[in-house]
């Protein structure tokens, strides 16, 4: 018997370069950048003080008493205008055929950032330096006058499926999944799953993240993973570059409307592509570093050729992970030439990372609905501020300027913090 | 499409009423209370200062020798699922790199993960010392000084200590897990959700054997002052820390934070079979549901979760007259207990779902969050292994209200054959999960 098809409906995005579709591609096209000096909070003296955030973001056509957002935090939000984008384009909002509780939401949502003023206060306040230790007592009397239970709700990552599930009363299975930088990429594998399997029909899938807040930052910083090209952020961020020396932290969201092939046609709905392919691995090596022979990465791209039932030279365009550390665009590279041998040198691969920067958890979705757009368009973005190339980065990597290429087929690639890799693959409609 | 059939042939247990199946088991068949003052910190400005607080736990034994430098960057949540990781291969006799470096008999890619996990709460202490560093003339945070030298302080894996997918990070390199690896974090359903998650990964052939379940530890201050905040916590008991959890009682009067972990080992029928390993039970299948207008919903939404209910019963292909035990979420809460009783009988129909013998554990545990899934599922696998229902522990005045058969010492049983969970989180989702006795 042959297996669900699952097709894409619909596409919705919030990134630093544009708060819509049509926006962000325009910009991603022209090779813009959407890093700056961070304004989230001051991180003036952080040794990265920059970062790709979400600029002039509005909120608003939200349908009626569909739940109270006041409290939502960032990630959420774009969330929920991601979702009501592809929500739209799908023409599900006017479909009165519509099952809703064989409708669900599979986000690879992060964290919402802490209450960072009244938490490091109550930490400052309380915090015995002869003790090594926080005093609990006057821990509590601060937190608990200053912290609110809503905003503090809003930050476990399962509430922004919830809010997207009450906007979109979608009433099948909600999940979250939060692995890494991998998560939204792995949230769409395992919601088309869901369709395959016959356990919902329609699937709202994607991530959201925003890592840009001072744990984010620090952490990174912490990790030593971050460019500090604090004089140069628009050209910080070089994938596969010779002189690239770390990501960038941005922020955002990208949603999917995922349904079932034959009842996506017979409702006449306009097919942007199919998934044809998901594999989800883990490298197994160290928590710190990734395989240094992409031993994760191959088997991942591996999989989802074997789920797409395609050859490796069958892939017309690959979305690279490409964040710009040494670390992992020379392994991905390895690992790309592993899997495709001969055919890896002509297959172009970009990584949007050199404008975006790094969503985390929202990145895999953007770079999924990146592909969509090439496919719809033949059209593929650029890895920008490519100039010095790497020996050891010597594929096409489609440098500095977007190009006409037909695509039929794509690949998308995540690889996350402790080893997780996942891949996706979309075909055009047929 | 033909699927394979799911077997669990391994768990292993870190709860404060016993680390180990073995002691899990006996601790539930004797009420045993988990529950006492916290002490891992001073608690005397906490509403409620009772906890399901794990004492004498020792990470260390639980880690290879070769990796246990590793254990210093592992939060509590992560240190809990990697010792019950290991106590689940060990138990199910799986010969992972971990158990035997030199020669294991696992196919790497063919080894799966897929955790319930949480938000970890990072650790304040730790943070002290670099807050200290920034604060300015008026004591207040200054992010200036905290870029300048604060941050510093902080060592530079600070932020791999609280990643929720480190769970499964370190199981899998500990035992050279390279297949499909998954972490769900949905609050107190994450769990439910991952197994069932596992079941589909090996049902379809993706993986061999999966290591499924999850951990969380709530005792923690930022943990708790947000269960405070919401008001879901008892306030009432803290000179009775061993009755401050009553599950469907009529004495309940609010959750309590608790800690722990639920690992399993999920594997293929026949790859059980053909290695001759022990067979626990058989997983049937699991379903989740969301309802409601309210994205922060509590209680649970009645037509939700007896939705799923009745949805992981069909996707079973099991009757509800044929559920043999119920285990809940039962957090202890008034209207939520009330409500949770009222979608048994909704998913299972009002004469069997409030006859059937409903087993809820937090009475003795607390709330242990996203590993709720994880223990209850332990709970359910030891109670078709023994053949028994043990009487639940802090409900002896069952709530007529809510009108279930809380397993009580004469609850007879002729064995247990199927076992029903039921979980939900706060913001209205839902999830069931059917697990069998196993029969060829």
């Amino acid at each position: 018997m042959s297996r669900r098809r699952v097709v894409i409906t619909g596409v919705g995005c919030v990134t630093p370069l544009g708060n819509d579709i049509q926006t962000f591609w325009d910009n991603l096209l022209a090779g813009k950048s959407g890093m700056q000096a961070i304004s989230h909070f001051n991180a003036k003296s952080f040794s990265t003080n920059f970062a790709a955030e979400v600029k002039n973001f509005k909120l608003d056509d939200l349908p009626k008493d569909r739940g109270d957002l006041t409290y939502a935090l960032r990630n959420c939000r774009y969330a929920v205008k991601a979702a009501l984008e592809a929500w739209r384009q799908s023409g599900l909002e006017v479909c009165p055929t519509l099952d809703r509780n064989h409708m669900g939401v599979y986000l690879g949502a992060g964290e919402g950032p802490l209450d960072f003023d009244v938490f490091m206060n109550a930490i400052g306040k309380s915090y015995q330096p002869d003790q090594r230790k926080i005093d609990a007592r006057i821990w509590h009397q601060y937190a608990a006058a200053g912290l609110h239970k809503l905003r503090e709700l809003e930050q476990e990552p399962n509430t922004v499926g919830n809010h997207v599930a009450c906007v979109l009363d979608a009433r099948g299975p909600v999940f979250n999944c939060l692995t890494a930088c991998a998560a939204s990429t792995q949230a769409i594998g395992q919601a088309t799953e869901m369709i395959r399997r016959g356990e919902a029909e329609i699937m709202v899938a994607g991530g959201a993240h925003s890592m840009v807040h001072l744990f984010g930052i620090t952490g990174f910083i912490r990790l030593t993973a971050l460019s500090g090209d604090n004089h140069n952020p628009t050209g910080a961020s070089r994938p596969f570059d010779l002189e690239r020396n770390g990501f960038v932290v941005g922020e955002g969201a990208g949603i999917v409307i995922l349904e079932e092939f034959e009842s996506a046609k017979a409702r006449g709905a306009t097919i942007l592509g199919e998934m044809v392919g998901y594999g989800s691995s883990a490298d197994a090596f160290r928590i710190t570093d990734t395989h240094p022979e992409g031993r994760g990465a191959i088997l991942c791209i591996k999989m989802a050729l074997e789920d797409a039932g395609l050859k490796p030279e069958e892939i017309d365009y690959i979305s690279a992970h490409g964040t710009g550390t040494q670390e992992n665009d020379g392994t991905e590279t390895l690992a790309i030439k592993r899997v495709f041998g001969e055919a890896a040198k002509k297959i172009p691969m970009s990584s949007i990372k050199s404008m975006t920067g790094h969503l985390i958890g929202a990145a895999g979705a953007v770079e999924l609905i990146t592909c969509i757009l090439a496919i719809r368009d033949g059209i593929i973005p650029p890895t920008m501020n490519l100039h010095n190339p790497d020996p050891e980065c010597d594929l096409d990597y489609v440098p500095n300027q977007a190009r006409k290429h037909k695509v039929r087929i794509a690949l998308s690639n995540s690889f996350g913090f402790g080893g997780q890799n996942d891949s996706l693959i979309v075909r055009a409609a047929e | 499409m033909s699927q394979r059939r799911v077997v669990i042939t391994g768990l292993g247990v870190v709860s404060s009423i016993g680390l180990g199946r073995q002691e899990f088991w006996e601790g539930l068949c004797s009420q045993r209370v988990g529950l006492r003052k916290i002490d891992a910190f001073d608690m005397s400005e906490f509403a409620c200062q009772v906890g399901g607080q794990i004492n004498g736990f020792k990470l260390n034994q639980y880690i290879p020798r070769s990796y246990r430098k590793a254990a210093k960057l592992m939060a509590r949540d992560i240190g809990m699922a990697v010792a019950a990781a290991d106590m689940a291969v060990r138990d199910a006799g799986l010969v992972t790199k971990g158990i035997d470096p030199e020669n294991p008999k696992v196919d790497p890619a063919r080894l799966g993960t897929d955790l319930g996990a949480g938000l970890i709460d990072i650790d304040l202490d730790e943070l002290g010392a670099a807050v200290e560093q920034s604060l300015d003339q008026e004591n207040k945070f200054s992010y200036d000084l905290w870029g300048k030298r604060g941050m510093a302080q902080l060592t530079p894996l600070w932020l791999l200590k609280f990643l929720p997918n480190m769970l499964a990070c370190h199981i899998g390199i500990i035992h050279d897990a390279q297949g499909p690896s998954n972490s769900v974090l949905c609050g107190d359903i994450s769990t439910h959700q991952a197994a069932g998650e596992a079941y589909h990964t090996v049902a379809s052939g993706a993986a061999d054997v999966s290591i499924t379940g999850g951990a969380h530890c709530k005792i923690a201050p930022l943990g708790i002052l947000r269960m405070e905040l919401i008001g879901q916590l008892n306030t009432t008991s803290n000179d009775r820390p061993e009755e401050a959890c009553k599950p469907f009682d009529v004495g309940r009067a609010g959750c309590v934070p608790g800690e722990g972990a639920g690992i399993f080992i999920l594997e293929d029928l026949q790859y059980a079979l053909d290695r001759g390993a022990k067979i626990y039970a058989e997983l049937l299948g699991s379903a989740a549901t969301r309802e409601g207008k309210n994205p922060h919903q509590v209680p649970p939404s009645v037509e939700g979760l007896g939705r799923a209910i009745r949805e992981a019963l069909e996707v079973a292909k099991v009757r509800p007259q044929e559920v043999s035990l119920v285990i809940p979420h039962g957090l202890g809460g008034v209207e939520y207990d009330l409500a949770e009783a009222q979608a048994i009988k909704l998913g299972l129909g009002e004469d069997k779902g409030s006859t059937v013998p409903i087993l809820p554990i937090q009475g003795g545990l607390g709330n242990c969050g996203a590993a709720s899934g994880g223990l209850d599922l332990a709970a359910a696998v030891l109670a078709i292994k023994h053949a028994k229902i043990p009487a639940a522990t802090n409900c002896r005045q069952p709530c007529p209200k809510c009108g279930l058969n809380i397993a009580q010492a004469d609850t007879s049983t002729d064995g247990v054959n199927i076992a029903l969970l039921a979980g939900y989180t706060t913001g209205g989702q839902s999830a069931a999960l059917v697990i069998k006795r196993f029969a060829k």
